[in-house]
């Protein structure tokens, strides 16, 4: 047996007699071999054992492999060159291979971490809708228990003088409802406060806002929904009429509460884009006084439980079990991603259903934009990707339980508030889970939880990073003593109480605090004194001596931070971290031709060169991005289509069309959900549609059947030493052909195909991105690749 | 007696043959034209075929009764099939979808003569696939080229990285935020700031704004 130490000789030789073996961008060899304890199926798995053992062990057993081994070994011998002297440069340091392993332990330990929290997710996500389950059938036998009884309400609310075109408003909606809201929607979605966010959200909010304004406009106000529902569940009197079962009081009162959260959020967030009040006079629920009856009287409105409160929860009930289910992870952008989706699915049915027009009145869409010109309100633009606003919109879908859980579980702060967190831990103690389908959160204030949220956000996700860059002696003053995210949550909700004068803001930054700390487990003395602080905040005494003591207490520590936020704030929009300056002309444009790859194709690598190919002859479709193949490329089942006649093949054979026209001549650039009923035929070439062709083309027939980017990370790791996490990625064992995760596990976003590697970074070509190709940079010493755009890069599958 | 009924039979048999040859060769030179198959869909060598698709054949001619009892269809992996004549045409509809991702050979024969034969490969993404996962992947391809996007507004020098000359590479180090001027080539000392000042002038050329963070590694990763 040869026992070969480790040197920089013996890697070098080594490593051209392993590239004798298995030639790069060819098939190898020799597959599969062993050599002593080791089995090289690839390179990568050869390039892991050199750089983890210390000693490589080559047995006698197989002459063969020896003879071959000495026979490459001979060559370089004889012939050293160049590459020689640059291999030798390349073979890793003892403090490199420790590193390696020691990022190889932790990635993996990450991974082991996150597959028992998918286990257990999919264990809640099944108790979770058993808890759905039951609790819709207990709803059905509550209604069926106050099937026909009734209770009469007048609502009297202040007396408000409407300016003609709002009160024009008022006709229009009874001419043609479905109009209207479809109008409204449209120009609420062009108002100033969406123009951050993308257009899913966009078309999100601004439905929401629509239906809410043609609720108040024809005098049905989330508003006073909530404060009807409100004076029947709070007045026993009132409740005992429909029952006096306990039991099915407690599901009416519970429902009763969800639903006026629910309004309430509705009311929140329509007064975002139209001031409601000009339409009603009420700017509130506490500005509506209502009468109640239990015999019909002139002027009073029937209140039926089953229609109005059970019948919304048990739908609200049925989307949070569809969230629960089609959330694929727990970051943000997924649980917003379904909850945009589901809000939209809602509001789609909900404008379906509304009458079209009434034949004998004129619609006047003028006459919706007058009135709601005048309605607009001059509001803060809302920040895209902010747990908040989805917590929002969630909150007025009737998702405020589960996002709750969400919440809980995951730190993103939805700006879901518990009242107390006594009560919290009995619901838990309770059921489990039972926080998620019991009304235990509420919002502190009309505004101040919505903007404490936000700002929240903004410290749990970018604040503490800013801060240590610009102000470190602050940022380490405040870490020593655990008080970044405790500042940086009340440095808002202070002021805010404090200009206010409400004592609910600071019970939010109390209650903000405590959701950091859940979000980021920390323990420590003061984020367990602040916990116990936001329980007494969240109480009823929150405007007592003790709790305005700590925060001022609070606010005095944190008050130069608040100079931080605010020079944050302005610079909001600059947090990626390469320096952002003047904009000397974006290159990312829409182009009818097809745009080149930016470097020629001279790889040997088959799949990296055929990738190149299929990149280079996409044109721009939708957004301009290049997911356009030529049209004269056969479409799936049938000849060449001509609908972009110009088209030409410059890199045949050409593969099915993987685009949908149809779509396309409808909206090049409409909201990517637009682009989720394709039928049977994609609508685009996508990123993945890229790896998917240049692999198979070239007989990789081990690529499972995916356009999902996540599905093919799993795909690569499920497969032996087929995935290299990011934090593991050297210039020596990314190889062309590769292909980049971007993302991270179970939330990847994105693929691209690695076209060249050196030392100092990856050239990559994609598709379906506002360039074809791009480069990212390995860190010092060629070791681990770094992302550019903020999205992680989850790592690296070899071919 | 006997002898007459053995003419008489011998009789019959040879006008029988003669008949029968007569049919033949009247079949011959007056018939129809021999039978090909013109086109099919799908077409030879398609690939990504949809599972539900049928399969068409158009022969040369219109069928005859007679044709269409010649004709079989024999498909490898074999599928069942309903058969439908219709002019010139036979339509084949799988009783069941066809497995994704298969290569199909079909022979076509008449009269148990191959007369033609065709492959195609079915889609390897199902229906259900394209709808699910495409709609999910335009959705997180769209994050990505947002971020992207955004990210390119503020820094638009970056796609001009990396800068490379024959003497030194210039990335940008996201951890560091800093650019890493990586010499290739040893450089004498006396010459360093020149190199340095080099590359610089290469990042203002991109539209990089003054003041530049910068790092320099020597040909062995060393920084200097």
């Amino acid at each position: 047996m040869a026992i070969l130490p480790i040197t920089k000789a013996t890697l070098q030789y080594l490593s051209f007699g392993y590239d004798h073996f298995f030639p790069e961008g060819q098939p190898p060899i020799n597959l599969p071999f062993s050599v002593g304890d080791f089995d090289w199926k690839d390179r990568a798995a050869f390039i892991k054992d050199v750089s983890d053992t210390a000693v490589i062990t080559i047995s006698p057993e197989d002459p063969k492999i020896v003879e071959k081994v000495r026979e490459a070994l001979k060559t370089i011998a004889e012939k050293p060159t160049e590459e020689a002297e640059t291999a030798n440069a390349k073979a890793p340091t003892k403090a490199e291979r420790e590193r390696f392993e020691a990022q190889r332990q932790a990635t993996e330990t990450a991974h082991k971490k996150a597959a028992e929290e998918a286990a257990v997710r999919s264990a809640e996500t099944k108790r979770q809708q058993e808890i759905y389950s039951r609790e819709i059938q207990k709803l059905k036998e509550a209604e069926a228990a106050v099937k026909n009884k009734k209770i009469y309400y007048r609502v009297q609310k202040p007396e408000v003088k409407e300016a003609p075109q709002v009160k024009k408003l008022e006709e229009e909606a009874t001419a043609s409802p479905k109009k209207f809201v479809e109008d409204s929607a449209t120009l609420l979605e062009k108002e100033p406060v969406v123009q951050n966010l993308n257009q899913g959200q966009k078309k999100t909010f601004a439905g929401q806002a629509a239906i809410n304004t043609y609720d108040v406009v024809t005098g049905n106000s989330p508003a006073v929904q909530a404060a009807v529902i409100s004076g029947i569940v709070s007045n026993s009197e009132i409740l005992n009429k429909f029952t006096v079962d306990p039991g099915v009081k407690s599901t009416l009162t519970n429902a009763a509460n969800v639903l006026i959260e629910q309004k309430k959020a509705q009311f929140d967030l329509t007064n975002l884009f139209v001031d409601l009040q000009k339409i009603d006079g009420i700017k509130g629920m506490d500005s509506i006084n209502i009468n109640y009856s239990f015999i019909p009287q002139p002027g009073f409105a029937d209140f039926d439980f089953g229609q109005q409160v059970i019948e919304p929860r048990i739908e609200s009930l049925i989307q949070q079990g569809l969230l629960v289910g089609n959330t694929p992870g727990l970051t943000l952008n997924e649980i917003g991603s379904e909850v945009t989706a589901r809000s939209n699915a809602f509001f789609n049915y909900r404008f379906s259903n509304l009458p079209a027009a009434n034949p004998s009145l004129n619609y006047s869409p003028e006459m919706v934009r007058a009135g709601l010109s005048v309605l607009r309100v001059t509001t803060v633009p809302l920040e895209a990707a902010e747990g908040s606003l989805i917590g929002k919109l969630g909150m007025g879908l009737g998702l405020g339980p589960v996002l709750n859980l969400f919440q809980e579980k995951t730190g993103i702060d939805f700006g879901i508030k518990k009242v107390t967190e006594a009560v919290v831990g009995k619901a838990v103690g309770a059921a489990g889970l039972t926080a998620t389908l019991t009304p235990l959160f509420a919002w502190a204030g009309p505004a101040a939880p919505f903007l404490a949220a936000v700002a929240s956000f903004i410290a749990k996700s970018k604040i503490g990073k800013f801060v240590s860059d610009t102000f470190s002696k602050i940022s380490i003053f405040l870490k020593k003593n655990n008080l970044t995210e405790f500042a940086a949550a009340l440095l808002v909700a202070t002021p805010f109480g404090a200009f206010f004068g409400f004592p609910g803001f600071f019970i939010t930054g109390g209650l903000t605090f405590a959701g950091l700390k859940a979000a980021n487990a920390s323990p420590s003395t003061l984020a367990n004194f602040g916990s116990g602080m936001s329980s007494f905040f969240g109480g009823v005494f929150g405007g007592t001596l003790e709790t305005a003591g700590m925060v001022a207490l609070v606010s005095l520590l944190s008050f130069p931070v608040i100079v931080v936020l605010i020079l944050f704030i302005i610079n909001s929009g600059a947090y990626i971290t390469p320096p952002t300056l003047q904009t000397f002309g974006v290159q990312i444009h829409c182009t009818d031709s097809k745009d080149p790859v930016s470097f020629p194709n001279t790889t040997s690598n088959k799949i990296a060169f055929r990738a190149w190919q299929i990149t280079a002859d996409l044109y721009e479709g939708f957004w301009c991005y290049w997911n356009r193949p030529p049209s004269n490329n056969p479409s799936p089942n049938g000849p060449a289509r001509s609908d972009f006649p110009n088209d030409v093949t410059l890199y045949p054979p050409g593969y099915p069309n993987y685009f949908s026209y149809e779509k396309f001549k409808e909206d090049p650039n409409g909201n990517e959900k637009d682009y989720q009923d394709c039928g049977s035929n994609p609508c685009m070439f996508w990123c993945t549609s890229l790896i998917q062709q240049a692999y198979r083309e070239n007989g990789d027939s081990a690529l499972l059947d995916t356009l999902s980017a996540p599905n093919m990370d799993t795909d690569f790791r499920n497969r032996t030493g087929k995935f290299i996490p990011r934090a593991s990625t050297t210039y020596l064992n990314v190889v062309p052909g590769s292909v980049i995760f971007f993302g991270e596990i179970g939330s990847i976003y994105h693929v691209g195909l690695v076209y060249s590697v050196d030392k100092g970074g990856v050239h990559f070509v994609q598709a379906n991105a506002p360039t074809k190709d791009d480069f990212l940079p390995f860190g010092d010493g060629g070791i681990g690749l770094e992302s550019f755009t903020g999205l992680d890069i989850d790592g690296i599958g070899l071919p | 007696m006997k002898q007459i009924n053995i003419r008489k039979i011998s009789l019959i048999i040879l006008a029988f043959l003669s008949l029968v040859s007569i049919v033949f060769l009247v079949s011959v030179f007056t018939g129809q034209p021999s039978l090909t198959v013109t086109t099919t869909n799908p077409v030879n060598n398609t690939v990504d075929v949809p599972q539900t698709s049928n399969i068409d054949i158009v022969f040369s001619r219109n069928l005859t009764q007679s044709d269409q009892q010649k004709i079989s269809v024999v498909f490898s992996p074999q599928i069942d099939t309903t058969s439908e004549f219709s002019g010139n045409q036979l339509v084949l509809a799988p009783k069941t979808s066809l497995e994704k991702g298969i290569l199909y050979n079909v022979v076509i024969n008449s009269s148990g003569k191959a007369i033609y034969s065709f492959s195609f490969e079915t889609i390897i993404f199902t229906p259900e696939q394209i709808r699910e996962e495409g709609a999910a992947q335009t959705v997180n391809d769209k994050i990505y080229g947002d971020a992207f996007t955004k990210f390119i507004q503020g820094s638009p020098w970056y796609l001009s990285i990396p800068v490379e000359k024959d003497d030194y590479e210039i990335v940008y180090n996201f951890d560091k935020k800093s650019f890493r001027i990586q010499l290739k080539v040893a450089i004498p000392s006396d010459q360093l700031n020149g190199v340095i000042q080099n590359a610089l002038g290469d990042l203002k050329a991109i539209g990089v704004p003054a003041p530049i963070s910068y790092y320099v590694l020597d040909i062995n990763g060393n920084q200097l």
